[in-house]
């Protein structure tokens, strides 16, 4: 028997479904707007070269929490992906929920950049942006909460500052950059890091993301667009898919000297596991992550898989370490239904136990 | 808008003049004993892309990259639906005979899409491989992404495609570049000439990193089809004949992406990936020298000296970062000790003005104590207001104590923020 039985009827009715989704949703596609990019109001409190630390407006009827958070993104893709639309904003779902957040926004690093190393970005841009908050609230220590790659950084920062942060929160962090699952690991091996910095000065944001789309190529370059024809009658699909999309090639260039220790010491040398960390004067060494720690990853993450950031577990110090699963995927953590009603009330019920 | 309506109608009617043509080709081709003939083209696809172009302009810039995609893969479909599904005849009805059509077609309908993306297929001598583009997507990504980050443009490369323009094999070309290398650099030009030859050296080392990379991928081919076969006979056992284009598509993009996670995941294609990256970063380190030297020559800043500055600038700025924080630290230390002298010295002129008083009021009390009941009246007002003077100056000299602990208190963090600043600097 065949395994394939496509009547000619059926095949035209198919087609005619797609052409219709097609050519309706075109009149919505000229509609749509250019997308705006973070939704929730937001002041610069502090300004130092492109990096910029925000303070988002909390709502007046909640309560706040008097430590405030701050968010720390990766270097990688923009921050607003955590405030990506009015009703997918885990900025805004960490506001209801009566914490006082503030996030460091690295900005687009140009070749006046290249020589930016980790240390400047950790104990430098991120130390500073810290102590404005202490100052600012009049407090030793703030909470942390590390996204990605912003992860890592707030990791490398509590075990080098821990006096300076009450509780850590990790999500979709990579800490063991070797499991056998992780692609990307695998695909920097053996590339020679030094000659690739030491020629493009920073590495371009296209590259980055060619590497991520081809981590699901057939899915990411072709299948998305085909799923896309099915939402193209819904006005709020298509500009929820024109931000992500706006999103995902929105990619800054990495700064070369970061680049090049960030892929050296911590894919290649796999440094946060195996030890000999350091950034700038500081050995980084995770048993000094002493305060209360809640590590959320997804399950289904492509990019860092569970195992990179479960590994968490027995690397640090505390004795109040918290996981908390979520059923999906790296994007999805952030921008999903689920995501929105799961992350943000545990995130702050977390905090608020520990205040 | 009109424009953009008057359009789509027109497609319509094509789309529906189509179908009547189409199922009337259906129809007779299951009566037929022998295949129906196939329509010269797709007027969907094609009828698609018209009516694209004429209401594309009209669309926001920015949204224009991803419907670009998608329409391309719109095309592409009808493409695919009309050739997979065109009637009972030709329709291929094994799993081994499906799978080679689909695969026939997808290089067909995809193939065009892609056409011109890859200016390297040709150096790797990619050209006439067969099921090339729609299986090399994440080539012709990389093609697009690093061909702009060329010393030369990508188009160049595609001139390495002699046998386009001369006739001449890849051997050829291989043999006449080793000849041009194999020439010894003598005179004047000595160190140019070698320059250029190790450019060409690092040409054909990124030509024959591409290769191996590309090699990588069609040797993906025979494990993805079969891994889309099983897929096909499988998802047919369990939930029935497969009765839609999507699902033979979807199944085609699962069975794919698991080969070549497998793939991608191993230690061939890191070490092919890493070569691939690092011969492309040795032509564009060679052709930046190349660049260098003409600059040079024009008396012009090279990258190379601008590199230098960069650094000097960075080392420059974090000296000074250092210098501003321990000066601001200074200044805290001094700020907090003027601070305490200042609280000090008011609290010692309290004490002084608090025994003053004392001296007074012992002074005053000793005539009491010598008798002279009449001034007791007097005594007892002098008393209350030196009272109050003195409850004054206790509170005075409280409030000056007091400080004390509190200024030990702010300064703390803020020595502590300032050790903080000097150890990260």
């Amino acid at each position: 028997m065949s395994p394939i039985q496509i009547r000619p009827d059926e095949a035209l009715e198919e087609l005619t479904s797609f052409q219709r989704k097609l050519t309706h949703g075109i009149q919505n596609l000229m509609q749509a707007e250019e997308v705006a990019t973070g939704v929730t109001p937001k002041q610069a409190v502090y300004e130092e070269d492109k990096m910029v630390l925000y303070r988002f407006q909390a709502p007046t009827s909640v309560v706040q929490n008097p430590v405030p958070l701050l968010i720390v993104y990766a270097l990688v893709n923009r921050p607003y992906m955590a405030d990506i639309q009015e009703n997918r904003s885990t900025i805004r779902g960490l506001l209801d929920a009566g914490l006082d957040v503030y996030l460091v926004d690295w900005g687009y690093p140009d070749r006046a950049d290249r020589c930016l190393t980790l240390d400047d970005y950790i104990n430098g841009y991120l130390d500073r942006c810290v102590d404005v908050i202490r100052k600012r609230h009049k407090l030793d220590k703030i909470n942390v909460l590390g996204i990605c790659q912003g992860g890592t950084f707030s990791l490398c920062y509590a075990a080098t500052h821990p006096e300076k942060v009450a509780n850590l929160v990790t999500m979709v962090t990579p800490v063991d950059f070797q499991t056998p699952d992780n692609m990307l690991s695998n695909w920097i091996r053996y590339v020679d890091v030094d000659l690739l910095v030491d020629t493009v000065g920073n590495v371009p944001g296209e590259m980055l993301n060619w590497n991520f789309l081809n981590l699901k190529p057939y899915r990411l370059m072709g299948q998305k667009y085909l799923d896309m024809v099915d939402v193209l009658d819904k006005p709020e699909q298509i500009d929820s898919f024109l931000r992500m999309e706006k999103w995902i090639f929105d990619s800054p260039d990495q700064a070369g000297e970061a680049f090049r220790q960030f892929q050296k010491d911590f894919y290649q040398g796999n440094k946060l596991v195996e030890g000999g960390l350091k950034i700038g004067p500081h050995e980084v060494n995770l048993k000094n992550v002493t305060m209360p720690v809640y590590n959320v990853y997804a399950t289904e993450d492509h990019l860092v898989p569970p195992d990179a950031s479960r590994a968490l577990k027995k690397l640090v110090g505390t004795k109040d370490y918290t996981e908390f699963t979520f059923k999906g995927g790296h994007i999805g953590i952030y921008v999903s239904g689920r995501a929105q009603k799961e992350i943000p009330p545990s995130v702050a019920r977390w905090i608020q136990e520990r205040s | 808008m009109a424009d953009s309506d008057s359009t789509a109608d027109q497609w319509l009617e094509a789309q529906r003049r189509y179908w009547d043509a189409w199922t009337d080709m259906a129809r007779r081709g299951i009566e037929a004993t022998t295949p129906a003939p196939r329509a010269p083209a797709n007027p969907w696809a094609d009828a698609l892309d018209q009516w694209w172009k004429a209401v594309a302009p009209s669309l926001p810039q920015s949204n224009q990259g991803p419907f670009d995609q998608m329409m391309n893969l719109g095309k592409s479909y009808f493409s695919m639906a009309e050739q997979f599904s065109g009637g009972g005849a030709g329709v291929p009805t094994n799993p081994t005979e499906i799978v080679e059509k689909w695969s026939r077609m997808m290089t067909d309908a995809f193939g065009q899409a892609n056409q011109g993306l890859n200016p390297f297929a040709a150096m790797a001598g990619q050209g006439a491989r067969p099921g090339k583009a729609f299986w090399d997507l994440p080539l012709d990504n990389w093609a697009r992404t690093f061909s702009g980050g060329l010393p030369i443009p990508g188009d160049f490369l595609k001139a390495f495609d002699i046998p386009a323009f001369t006739g001449e094999g890849p051997e050829d070309m291989r043999a006449r570049m080793d000849r041009f290398l194999a020439t010894p650099a003598v005179g004047y030009a000595r160190e140019s000439q070698e320059q250029q030859q190790n450019f060409v050296r690092r040409l054909l080392e990124y030509e024959k990193a591409m290769g191996e990379y590309q090699a990588g991928f069609a040797e993906l081919m025979a494990p993805s089809l079969e891994a889309f076969r099983r897929r096909l006979e499988a998802t047919a056992k369990e939930h029935g004949p497969i009765n839609s284009i999507r699902q033979i598509y979807d199944t085609w993009v699962d069975a794919f992406e698991e080969v070549y996670a497998e793939y991608a995941n191993s230690d061939a294609y890191a070490r092919r990936y890493g070569g691939l990256v690092n011969a492309l970063m040795g032509v564009k380190r060679e052709g930046a020298r190349l660049v260098d030297e003409q600059l040079e020559a024009m008396n012009m800043p090279t990258r190379s000296e601008i590199g230098v500055l960069e650094h000097r600038l960075h080392d420059t700025r974090a000296a000074y970062r250092k210098l501003r924080f321990e000066a601001e630290g200074l200044r805290e230390d001094l700020d907090a000790q003027a601070d305490i002298q200042r609280e000090t010295g008011d609290a010692l002129e309290h004490l002084r003005a608090e025994l003053d008083q004392l001296r007074a009021q012992v002074g005053s009390a000793k005539p009491e104590s010598s008798g002279g009941s009449g001034k007791t009246g007097g005594g007892d007002a002098a008393q209350s207001k030196d009272e109050g003077e003195a409850t004054g100056s206790t509170e005075a000299s409280k409030s000056a104590a007091k400080p004390k602990p509190t200024r030990t208190r702010t300064a703390s963090p803020s020595k502590g923020g300032t050790s903080g600043r000097k150890t990260q600097s």
